[in-house]
C-alpha cells in the first residue's frame, strides 16, 4: 500500500474542511479528528461518502477496504445540539445561583443593562460593598447606595432582583427617565444617558480616601515620579480613576499639521465616542474620525473665519475604556431619532496607541519593548535579565495604561430600529471571566464569539456600547 | 402554398390562422410569420389550444412548438413540449428539447430551472452535467429564497405572538401560546413551522438555549411528533444546514422524537435531491424500526424526499421492508412509491403495492382510512393515464371488495383527468357524484333515524337523576356527528371535478355553482370534502367568491365540516396574506371561541395564509397556470384525503399535513447570470393583460411596479425584466430567469 494518510474533503453544512485521513486506523479516530475541528461529539457524527464507498459509513468499517481516493469527498451531518426532554432544567437552575439578572419594570430594560455592565468591574464592586455616608439626604447618595443595593443582591446570586427602588431613584433625581408615552407607560431610555447619570452619581460620591484614606497617605510620601505618564493622579475619585479618560485637544488651521498650535486644552473624558459614517466599518476607524473635528472661528488678528482643526489624543489610558457608538442621531427631516444599522466591528484586544500624542504612544513603545523582552528571556528566546516593565498603579488601580492594550470586556447592545423604543441587553464577562448574557432576569452563558457578533449590519442586537478593559501583558 | 402567402398581405394575420384552422392546415402558417407578428401569433394559437377539444389539443400543440423552434424559441417549446407530455404521457417531446440543447448551456440549464419547479425532475436526461444537476435538484432554492427574505429584511424569526396579534386588536386576548389543548398547541407548532418555513430560525426552536429543555419536551405522543417533525418545514430546502440540525433529534432516545425527526429530514428535502442521497442513507435503517411510527414517519419522509424523481434504488428500498402485517405502514409505503414513481405508470410497482394488501382481511380494507393512502399510490402513478381507470378497477383491484376498489378507481381517475379541462371527462366525474350523493342521502337518513330511535329509547327508562349527570347529559353534543365512510368514492370523485379544470380559469365560475348546490343540497359527508375540493382548484389565487363560500362553509354544525372548510381558507390564499381572508379568519375565531378544535383550525389556516411569512405559496400549477406540477397535486392530496378522516387526521395521521411540502414553493422572480450568480435586474411586477388580436406591441402588465429582483410574484401577478442592462433569455415570467448581461449599457454607464 502506498501513503497511509490521504487527504480527504469533508463537508459540514456549508463549510468544507480538508482533512488527513488514516485509513489503517478505524473511523473513531477520523470521527475524533472531525470532533476536534466541528465541535460535533464523534458519537453524535453521521459520516456519508460519495463514490466507492457511498452511504453512511458505519462505526466498524474497515477503511482500508473502502479504496478511498484522495480528495474523497465526505458529508458529515451532525450538530453538538443535544435534545433536552426533561422539562425541568437542573441546569438552569445551577447558573442561575451563579448569575442572576434584573427584572424588567416596564422599559426598564436600558438601566439593567447598565447595571449589568458597572458590576462587570470588580474595583466598583469591592469599593462599593463598603459604601456608607453620613450625608443621608444627599440625592445623588441616595441613587448610589440603591445602585449599591441592587449590585450587591446581584452578586450574592439566588434570584432576579427587582430594581424598584433604584429605578424610582434614578427617576427623582432625573426626571427625564420618567417620561410617558401617549398610553401612560414609561418610555424608553437612552441606556448611554442612564450610563453617564450613573457613573457621574458614582463619582461624586465614590473617593478613594473615605475607604483607605492612610493607604494613600502613604503613597503619597512614597518616591514616585510627579511628572509623566506614570504620575499619581491628582484626583481622589474612584470612577475617575478608573474610568477617566485624559486627554489633549489641540487646534490647528485645518489641513496643515505642522503649523503652531492655535490653542491646547486638558480634558478628562467619560468615554470615547465612535463616529459611524458611511464608510465607517472598524472600532479603530471610528474613533479616529471622531478624534478630529473641524471648527470655524474668527481668527483674532484677520478677523476672518477660518477652519480649524481640533484633534482629540488621549494623554492618560484609565483601565477602564468606554466606548459609544453612535448610532443615534436626531433626523431633522421626521423629526425623529434614528438608528444607523451599520456593522462596525469590534475586536477582542484593542489596541488605543494610535489614539494617543505622540509623547504617550513613545512610551507604550517602550514598554512594549521591555515587556517583549522580559517575556522572550522567560521563555527562553533571548539571553540576559531583565525584569518585566512594572505597570504604574495607585491603590491598586492602574494609572495610566502603557501597554496600550485593552480587551472587550461588556457590551450594551440595543435591538429594534428605533431609539425610544427596542430592547437592550448587556453582555458582559462575570467574576470568572466566562461571557454572559443579561436579557433582563434571563441569564445565559455565552462565548466571546457571541459577544463578537453584536456588531450590527441588521436587525440582531447590536452593539451602543462596549467597555474595554486594560490588558497588562502585550 | 402561393395562396396562403397572397392573401395574408391581404387580411390579418389571426383571419388567416382561423382559416387554416378550418382547413386544417395550421403548419402552414409559418409562411406569414415574422419576427415582428410572432408573439402575437403564438399567444393567438395558444388560447385557440385552450379553448379547442382536448382531441385536438395535441396537434396544435405540435404545430405550435414547430413553430416557436423554428424562430428560435426552444424554452418556448420546451413548455409547449410538457404540455404535451400532459396530455399524451409521451416523453419524446421533452427529450427532444433536451437533445436540441445539448452544447447550449445557458438553455439547458434554464430548461432545467423549469423541471425543477414542476417537480417532475425524472424526465430530464441522466447524463446532465454537474451544474445542471444541481439545478435541477433545486439545490439552488435555498440560495434564491434565503436572498429574497434578506432584500426584504423578513430574517427575523416570526413568534407566534407576532403571527396572531392581529387577532388581539379587538381586545379579546387569546393566548398566543403553546399551553392550549393537545390539538392546538400540534396545530400551533404547525403554524410555527408554516410561517417560519424555508427561514431555518423560528420563534419555537432556534432561540431555545442550548441546555434549556427542548419545546417537545413540554408535549407528549402524536403532539410531540408533530412538534419535532414541524422543523422540517422551518429547514426546508436546507439541504446543507437543515440535516445538521435534526441529526441531534434523530439519536434522541425518545421514540416520538425520532420518528418526527425522520419525518422533518424528508421534508427538508422536499424537492431538492443531493449528492449524497442524504434521506435515503439516514432514514434506511429506521424502515426497520420496531416502533411502528418510527418505520410510517421513515418511509412518509423518503417518500417526500423523493418525490418526482422516479428513483428505482429508493422505490426498492421502501418496498423490501418488511411490513409484517402492518397495514398502516405498508399503506405508507405505497404512499411513499407512489410519490416517488408518479406519472411513471410502472405497472411492476403497482402490482407490488396491491400485493401489500393480498393478505388483509377485506373488513380492515373497506373499514380502514389508510386503505385511501393504497389507491392514492395507484393514483399518482397513473397520475395522467386516462385509460388506467379500467385497469385499476378491472384488472389490478380484484381482490378489493367493491366499494374500495371503486373509491381506487375515482381517485385514479381524478388524477387522469387533472388539468385536462376535458367536458366528457367532467361529465362523467358529475353524474356518478349524482349517483353517489343520493345513494348517500339514503344511508345518512337511515342513520339519523336510527339514532334518533335510539336517543328516544334509552331516555325514558333511565332519567339522569343527578346534577352531574344532568349536566353530563347536556354538555353532550346533541347528534353524534356521521360516521366517515373511509372507502366511500365521494371524495375522490369530488375532488375530481376540480383537479379535472386546474389552470383552466374559464371554468372557474361554473364549478363554482356547481359547489354551491353541494353546499345546500349535499349530504354531510360530500359538506366535508366540499371545502377542500373548491380549494384545490384555485390554490394561490384567493377568489372572493370562493372565500366568501368557504366562508358559509365553515359554519357547518358538522365539526369536520367546519375544520375542513376554515383550513381551506387558509390553503387557498396560502403566502398571499390576503386581507380578506385574514378578516374572515378573524371573525370565524370569535364565532369559534369555545371550541379548540376550531380555534386549531383558524390558527393553521392564519399560518398556512402566512406562508413563509408571504413569501411561500402552495401552487398546483405555474408557468402561466400552463402546467400543472404533479408533485404538488400528489401533497395537497394526500393532505387533503386525510382531512376526509377527520378524527384521525388530529391525531396519528398529522404527519399526512407534510406532503404539503412538496406544493411550497416560493412566490418569487429571480434572475441570474450565465454564471447562475444572482443579479439585480429592474423588473416589472403587475397584472397579466390578455393581449390577444391587440395590434401592434401592447403592454403586457398592467398597474406594476418596478422593484430590483428577486422580487415576490404570486401566482395571479407577472413579472418582466426592464429592457436594459439585463436581457433574459426567454420571454418567461416566473421561476428563475437566466439572463444575459449587455455589455455596451454598461460601457454607457461608465463613460
Amino acid at each position: 500500500m502506498s501513503a497511509q494518510s490521504l487527504k480527504v474533503v469533508v463537508r459540514w453544512g456549508k463549510r468544507v474542511f480538508n482533512v488527513g485521513l488514516d485509513t489503517s486506523a478505524d473511523l473513531l479516530q477520523f470521527k475524533t479528528q472531525l470532533f476536534s475541528v466541528t465541535n460535533v461529539p464523534p458519537d453524535r457524527q453521521f459520516l456519508l461518502g460519495t463514490g466507492s464507498c457511498a452511504g453512511l459509513l458505519a462505526d466498524d468499517v474497515d477503511l482500508s477496504s473502502l479504496a478511498i481516493h484522495a480528495n474523497q469527498e465526505f458529508l458529515l451531518i451532525g450538530s453538538d445540539h443535544v435534545v433536552n426532554l426533561s422539562t425541568e432544567s437542573a441546569d438552569t437552575e445551577m447558573s442561575a445561583e451563579v448569575q442572576v439578572g434584573l427584572e424588567n419594570l416596564g422599559n426598564t430594560c436600558y438601566l439593567n443593562s447598565c447595571v449589568q455592565m458597572l458590576k462587570s468591574v470588580p474595583e466598583l464592586v469591592e469599593f462599593l460593598k463598603n459604601y456608607s455616608s453620613a450625608d443621608e439626604y444627599d440625592p445623588d447618595h441616595k441613587l448610589v447606595a440603591q445602585i449599591s443595593k441592587v449590585i450587591s443582591s446581584l452578586v450574592a446570586g439566588r434570584k432576579s432582583v427587582y430594581p424598584a427602588q433604584l429605578v424610582s431613584q434614578l427617576r427623582e433625581n432625573h426626571p427625564q427617565f420618567a417620561e410617558k408615552g401617549e398610553h401612560g407607560a414609561f418610555m424608553q431610555q437612552d441606556a448611554e444617558e442612564a450610563f453617564t447619570q450613573l457613573v457621574t452619581s458614582l463619582n461624586k460620591r465614590l473617593t478613594t480616601t473615605n475607604v483607605s484614606q492612610e493607604a494613600s497617605k502613604e503613597d503619597e510620601v512614597a518616591d514616585v515620579p510627579m511628572e509623566g505618564p506614570d504620575a499619581p493622579l491628582a484626583t481622589d475619585k474612584l470612577m475617575e480613576r478608573l474610568f477617566g479618560i485624559g486627554t489633549r485637544q489641540t487646534m490647528r488651521l485645518a489641513g496643515t499639521d505642522d503649523t503652531p498650535v492655535a490653542s491646547e486644552s486638558a480634558e478628562t473624558l467619560w468615554k470615547l465616542t465612535c463616529h459611524i459614517g458611511n464608510s465607517t466599518s472598524q472600532l479603530l476607524q471610528g474613533l479616529q474620525e471622531s478624534a478630529v473635528e473641524t471648527i470655524e472661528r474668527k481668527d483674532p488678528e484677520t478677523n476672518e473665519d477660518r477652519v480649524y482643526e481640533r484633534k482629540t489624543e488621549l494623554v492618560r489610558l484609565p483601565e477602564y475604556v468606554t466606548v459609544q457608538f453612535m448610532r443615534f442621531f436626531w433626523d431633522q427631516q421626521n423629526q425623529k431619532k434614528q438608528k444607523i444599522l451599520r456593522s462596525v466591528r469590534y475586536p477582542a484586544t484593542f489596541d488605543a496607541a494610535p489614539l494617543c500624542t505622540p509623547e504617550l504612544q513613545e512610551t507604550i513603545k517602550d514598554y512594549r519593548r521591555a515587556a517583549t523582552k522580559a517575556r522572550d528571556i522567560m521563555d527562553g528566546l533571548a539571553e540576559g535579565t531583565a525584569e518585566p516593565p512594572e505597570m504604574p498603579r495607585q491603590d491598586g488601580i492602574i494609572v495610566n495604561n502603557l501597554s496600550g492594550m485593552y480587551e472587550l470586556h461588556a457590551v450594551i447592545t440595543h435591538k429594534g430600529r428605533r431609539a425610544d423604543g427596542g430592547h437592550y441587553l448587556g453582555w458582559a464577562r462575570d467574576a470568572q471571566g466566562q461571557w454572559q448574557r443579561y436579557d433582563d432576569d434571563k441569564v445565559t452563558p455565552i462565548t466571546e464569539k457571541d459577544a463578537l457578533e453584536l456588531h450590527g449590519g441588521g436587525d440582531w442586537h447590536t452593539a451602543y456600547m462596549a467597555l474595554y478593559k486594560a490588558k497588562t501583558t502585550v | 402554398m402561393t395562396e396562403v402567402t397572397k392573401d395574408t398581405e391581404l387580411e390579418p394575420i389571426f383571419t388567416t390562422i382561423d382559416r387554416l384552422l378550418e382547413e386544417n392546415n395550421l403548419q402552414d402558417i409559418v409562411k406569414s410569420i415574422d419576427q415582428a407578428n410572432l408573439p402575437n401569433v403564438t399567444l393567438y394559437i395558444e388560447q385557440v389550444v385552450d379553448n379547442s377539444p382536448l382531441d385536438q389539443r395535441v396537434a396544435l400543440l405540435n404545430t405550435l412548438r414547430g413553430i416557436q423552434l423554428h424562430f428560435g424559441g426552444e424554452i418556448e417549446g420546451f413548455l409547449t413540449a410538457l404540455r404535451v407530455f400532459h396530455l399524451t404521457n409521451d416523453p419524446t417531446l421533452v427529450q427532444d428539447s433536451f437533445n436540441r440543447v445539448q452544447d447550449n448551456h445557458d438553455m439547458l440549464h434554464q430548461m432545467c430551472f423549469i423541471l425543477a419547479a414542476n417537480g417532475q425532475v425524472s424526465l430530464a436526461p441522466s447524463d446532465l452535467d454537474n451544474v445542471s444537476k444541481s439545478i435541477l435538484g433545486n439545490r439552488l432554492l435555498s440560495r434564491t429564497f434565503n436572498l429574497l427574505a434578506d432584500r426584504l429584511d423578513l430574517n427575523e424569526p416570526k413568534t407566534l405572538e407576532a403571527i396572531f396579534r392581529s387577532h388581539d386588536a379587538d381586545g379579546t386576548r387569546v393566548r398566543p401560546s403553546l399551553l392550549g389543548t393537545d390539538t392546538v398547541s400540534m396545530l400551533d407548532s404547525l403554524v410555527n413551522a408554516v410561517v417560519n418555513a424555508g427561514f431555518g430560525t423560528d420563534g419555537l426552536f432556534t432561540s431555545v438555549e442550548k441546555r434549556s429543555p427542548d419545546p417537545a419536551a413540554h408535549v407528549a405522543g402524536i403532539n410531540r411528533l408533530v412538534m419535532t417533525a414541524s422543523l422540517g418545514f422551518i429547514h426546508m430546502w436546507s439541504f446543507d444546514e437543515g440535516p445538521n440540525k435534526i441529526a441531534p433529534y434523530l439519536l434522541c432516545e425518545d421514540n416520538d422524537v425520532v420518528a418526527g425527526a425522520c419525518l422533518a429530514l424528508g421534508t427538508v428535502f422536499a424537492g431538492v435531491q443531493s449528492d449524497y442521497d442524504v434521506p435515503l442513507h439516514m432514514l434506511t435503517p429506521h424502515l426497520s424500526s420496531s416502533e411502528e411510527r418510527i418505520r410510517v414517519c421513515a418511509a412518509l419522509g423518503i417518500g417526500i424526499a423523493y418525490a418526482g424523481t422516479d428513483r428505482g434504488d429508493v422505490v426498492e428500498t421502501l418496498l423490501s421492508a418488511d411490513i409484517q402485517g402492518d397495514y398502516r405502514f405498508g399503506a405508507h409505503i405505497a404512499l411513499a412509491v407512489g410519490l416517488i414513481a408518479i406519472r411513471t405508470g410502472n405497472a411492476a410497482y403497482a402490482n407490488i403495492v396491491i400485493a401489500l394488501t393480498a393478505e388483509v382481511p377485506a373488513e380492515t380494507i373497506e373499514a380502514s382510512q389508510y386503505t385511501k393512502l393504497y389507491a392514492l399510490s395507484l393514483a399518482l402513478m397513473f397520475f395522467g393515464q386516462k385509460d388506467a381507470e379500467s385497469t385499476v378497477a378491472d384488472d389490478l383491484l380484484t381482490a378489493w371488495p367493491d366499494k374500495p376498489r371503486a373509491m381506487a378507481a375515482a381517485l385514479v381517475r381524478a388524477t387522469a383527468i387533472a388539468g385536462h379541462s376535458d367536458v366528457l371527462a367532467h361529465q362523467d366525474a358529475a353524474h356518478s357524484l349524482a349517483a353517489l350523493l343520493s345513494e348517500d342521502r339514503t344511508v345518512e337518513s337511515d342513520f339519523i333515524k336510527k339514532k334518533s330511535e335510539d336517543d328516544a329509547n334509552p331516555g325514558l327508562s333511565d332519567k339522569p337523576t343527578s346534577l352531574a349527570a344532568m349536566f353530563a347529559a347536556r354538555d353532550q353534543p346533541k347528534s353524534a356527528p356521521v360516521p366517515t365512510d373511509e372507502a366511500s368514492p365521494l371524495p375522490p370523485t369530488l375532488m375530481a371535478l376540480s383537479l379535472g379544470h386546474l389552470g383552466d380559469d374559464l371554468t372557474q365560475p361554473l364549478l363554482g355553482r356547481l359547489f354551491d348546490r353541494i353546499h345546500h343540497y349535499g349530504t354531510t359527508a360530500s359538506q366535508r370534502v366540499l371545502p377542500l375540493a373548491a380549494s384545490m382548484g384555485s390554490l394561490g389565487v384567493p377568489d372572493q367568491a370562493l372565500a366568501a363560500g368557504l366562508h358559509r362553509m365553515a359554519h357547518n354544525s358538522d365539526e369536520a365540516a367546519s375544520f375542513n372548510a376554515i383550513v381551506s381558507l387558509g390553503l387557498l390564499g396560502a403566502g398571499t396574506g390576503d386581507a380578506h381572508i385574514a378578516q374572515t379568519l378573524k371573525t370565524l375565531r370569535k364565532y369559534y371561541k369555545s371550541s379548540s378544535v376550531h380555534q386549531g383550525a383558524v390558527r393553521l389556516a392564519h399560518g398556512l395564509l402566512h406562508a413563509g411569512k408571504g413569501l411561500i405559496g402552495v401552487h398546483t400549477v405555474h408557468m402561466d397556470k400552463k402546467l400543472l406540477r404533479p408533485t404538488a397535486i400528489a401533497g395537497i392530496l394526500t393532505t387533503a384525503l386525510a382531512m376526509c378522516s377527520h378524527e384521525s387526521f388530529l391525531k396519528e395521521d398529522m404527519i399526512l399535513f407534510f406532503p404539503l411540502a412538496l406544493a411550497m414553493t416560493p412566490r418569487c422572480v429571480s434572475t441570474v447570470d450565465a454564471a447562475l450568480n444572482p443579479i439585480g435586474a429592474s423588473v416589472k411586477v403587475g397584472q397579466k393583460i390578455d393581449i390577444v388580436g391587440l395590434a401592434g406591441k401592447p403592454r403586457k402588465i398592467a398597474g406594476f411596479q418596478s422593484h430590483v429582483s428577486p422580487v415576490v410574484c404570486g401566482l395571479d401577478n407577472v413579472a418582466e425584466v426592464v429592457e436594459g442592462e439585463f436581457e433574459p433569455l426567454t420571454s418567461l415570467h416566473e421561476g428563475v430567469l437566466i439572463c444575459k448581461v449587455h455589455k455596451d449599457v454598461e460601457h454607457d454607464d461608465v463613460d
